[in-house]
């Protein structure tokens, strides 16, 4: 009685199995599945910006599956390296050895960025970051494989001096940074960023993540003869805010506070509140609500938001598919190369990449905290001359 | 000379910030020897029950029917008061249970307690890992002397501290109970046989000390605008060196040791060009002096056991 009643089962399966593989279904079955990886945060400090990058990167794959124009189906493989630079070679290492993997878009955190290049060079993968900043990721090795579509620390204060200085005139700087990599990585792409255009550094202050009182750092750069123009602070999070309340607050409205993505969100200006009025960044690339990405991400009904880094993941799968389209997931080696040579039209304006398989645009946009919000500057008050930048 | 009087200004709110948690720690030491490792949480709760209430008077929509000033008067009394009784309650719940246990055990406990009180913070309150935004409870006014600005709000809750710190002095020197406090500070049997409440004379000066740990998390909201669950932690830790480089025990020492503290790490980071990724450093290398060359603090005595 037993077996009757597995052999009932297994027929009832068998049976469902084929009804479902109508012939349509059946055509699609006869492409050849590629898979694609996706590496990212998905628990921890970041989750946040691993979990609406992931939704980014499963919207293109839907749509190129939707499409159909391709003579494969997409599979999206998602692995979570929770900002851990040890688990994140532990995903890579199990991505790669899948023979099926074309190639992957991965990282949010540089030091997990920097562990897994290697993993993806020796298995030859082709790796396109989404996320992380620091230049070693690309430039220290140079290895085929490695592209970002991410600005890096380099590209991100070379425009930020570019507008700052050159544009705007803020010629003389006070720098603070925090002590992490990513501070340490802000201050060495600042300096010779600066040096380059003829600005000049007159102080530079260390300072530990978790610092509330900078008032110390602040009030002596106030007291300084000649003082500076700006103060730019290459850090995130808490500190960046806490450093223009205590600035307004010792009477240092007159300077300008700069600084670059790592404090694109909008827990700056919620932080400093009013406070936060006419700080100028290089922030992440502004993706219109009205444009086909962002319609596409809410018509799809993901729980969490995009994010600031949603774009680059969502973008860097369409590149992985747009060369797959040209010479085929089966050899990585020319599929690494191909991804290198693509200049790309998407939602981040032209993508191509430099000697190091670095972009060079990135998407960045300037932005100045204008009624407590990020603003574009080409939109803000303070390029139509209503609202002036402080000092001015 | 200006930047001198700046930087003064600057370290004494610090240091007012260290005294008012080292005073905790130096009385609960002295009173019942135990370290209340999560004090400086104590004083988190301090900072967070302030923005609950400023937002639950903000929605009640009471700032119609009176004016703010009596609103967030109301707010603060109020916040010290809640923080008083939550650190009387981890008293009575977390530290009284160990009464008669070795030390380390107390110890143990209340480290624990810390992280449970900042895990709570951050899990229940809203996005509490972010960095939360204080309401402005005094007046948003300052005064310019020279190139110098003092804003009133720092002002008043420096002179709140100094005056409940001074208001305690005279209750341990001048009151019953605080000769109660003093009495069992120094023989707990003797005291109990002259017929002191022992329970009730410990919880008032939990009480006390919470109520000033209240006080220095509203001192650290207004000052520095922001406040995070994990602040408490290094405030703690702070104000502890504080106390035991001033002298555990002592209620001067507590003040001298804040001071110390505070003028050190700011002065690392004012004078010092590229100091202040050190003025941590600077302040625990201190603490760590004292230890090994005064271990009994700057105003202790030594005690030398009887055998």
């Amino acid at each position: 009685m037993k077996t009757h009643k597995g052999l009932l089962f297994m027929g009832m399966v068998l049976l469902s199995i084929l009804t479902f593989f109508t012939p349509a279904n059946l055509i699609a079955a006869e492409k050849p599945l590629v898979k694609i990886g996706f590496i990212g945060p998905l628990t921890g400090p970041n989750a946040a910006m691993g979990l609406g990058s992931r939704n980014s990167a499963d919207l293109a794959i839907r749509e190129a599956n939707a499409r159909g124009d391709l003579p494969y189906r997409f599979e999206l493989v998602v692995l979570d390296d929770a900002s851990d630079p040890a688990t994140g070679v532990a995903t890579a290492t199990k991505l790669c050895s899948d023979t099926q993997v074309a190639a992957a878009t991965t990282h949010f955190n540089s030091p997990v960025g920097l562990a897994t290049i290697h993993v993806f060079h020796r298995y030859g993968v082709p790796q396109l970051f989404w996320g992380g900043i620091h230049p070693d990721i690309t430039n220290k090795y140079n290895y085929p494989e490695v592209t970002r579509i991410n600005p890096n620390t380099l590209v991100e204060h070379s425009r930020l001096v570019q507008f700052v200085v050159q544009n705007q005139g803020y010629k003389d700087w006070s720098i603070i940074y925090d002590t992490t990599s990513y501070g340490k990585s802000c201050l060495d792409a600042v300096k010779p960023a600066l040096a380059k255009i003829g600005g000049r550094v007159l102080s530079e202050d260390g300072i530990t993540v978790g610092t509330q009182d900078f008032r110390g750092i602040l009030s002596r750069i106030k007291a300084m003869k000649p003082g500076p123009q700006a103060i730019y602070f290459g850090g995130t999070g808490t500190e960046a805010p806490l450093i223009k309340i205590q600035m307004n607050q010792l009477g240092m409205r007159d300077l300008l506070y700069a600084g670059v993505t790592g404090f694109d969100s909008e827990t700056f200006n919620k932080t400093a509140g009013e406070e936060a009025e006419g700080t100028m960044i290089v922030g992440k690339a502004q993706i219109d609500e009205n444009s086909h990405f962002v319609k596409a991400y809410k018509g799809a009904g993901y729980k969490e938001y995009y994010e600031a880094t949603g774009p680059y993941a969502y973008e860097a799968v369409n590149m992985i598919i747009e060369a797959i389209k040209k010479v085929g997931p089966k050899d990585k080696a020319l599929l690494a190369k191909t991804i290198r040579g693509l200049e790309y039209k998407g939602i981040l304006g032209t993508t191509k990449f430099d000697e190091f398989g670095q972009t060079l645009s990135g998407g960045l946009t300037y932005k100045v905290s204008q009624g407590g919000k990020w603003v574009i500057w080409e939109t803000s008050d303070y390029s139509t001359g209503k609202r002036k930048l402080p000092g001015k | 000379m200006i930047y001198l009087i700046e930087q003064i200004y600057i370290a004494l709110m610090l240091s007012s910030n260290y005294i008012l948690i080292a005073v905790g720690f130096t009385l609960f030491f002295g009173a019942i020897n135990i370290v209340h490792f999560s004090h400086g949480d104590v004083a988190m709760i301090g900072s967070f029950i302030g923005i609950i209430l400023y937002t639950l008077a903000d929605l009640s929509g009471i700032h119609r029917y009176l004016p703010p000033m009596i609103v967030n008067s109301c707010i603060v009394v109020l916040t010290l008061g809640l923080v008083g009784i939550l650190g009387t309650f981890f008293e009575r719940t977390v530290i009284k249970p160990f009464r008669f246990s070795p030390m380390l055990i107390t110890l143990v406990a209340t480290v624990a307690l810390g992280i449970v009180i900042r895990e709570f913070v951050r899990l229940f309150y809203p996005q509490g890992s972010n960095p939360q935004l204080f309401p402005k409870i005094f007046p948003q006014t300052a005064f310019q002397f020279g190139k110098l600005i003092f804003l009133h709000e720092h002002l008043i809750i420096l002179g709140i501290g100094i005056l409940l710190i001074a208001a305690m002095f005279l209750f341990i020197n001048h009151t019953r109970i605080g000769l109660a406090i003093r009495a069992i500070s120094q023989d707990i049997e003797a005291a109990s046989l002259m017929g002191i409440n022992f329970d009730i004379v410990i919880a008032i000066t939990f009480l006390i000390g919470s109520i000033l740990a209240g006080v220095a998390g509203i001192l650290t909201g207004v000052y520095f605008n922001v406040v995070k669950f994990d602040i408490g932690l290094m405030a703690g830790i702070k104000g502890f060196s504080a106390a035991v480089v001033g002298g555990l025990g002592n209620f001067y020492g507590a003040i001298l040791g804040g001071l110390l503290l505070g003028f050190a790490e700011s002065f690392v980071s004012a004078f010092i060009p590229g100091g202040s990724p050190y003025k941590d450093v600077c302040a625990f290398t201190i603490v760590i002096f004292f230890l090994i060359f005064r271990p009994s603090g700057i105003v202790g005595e030594i005690k030398y056991k009887k055998v």
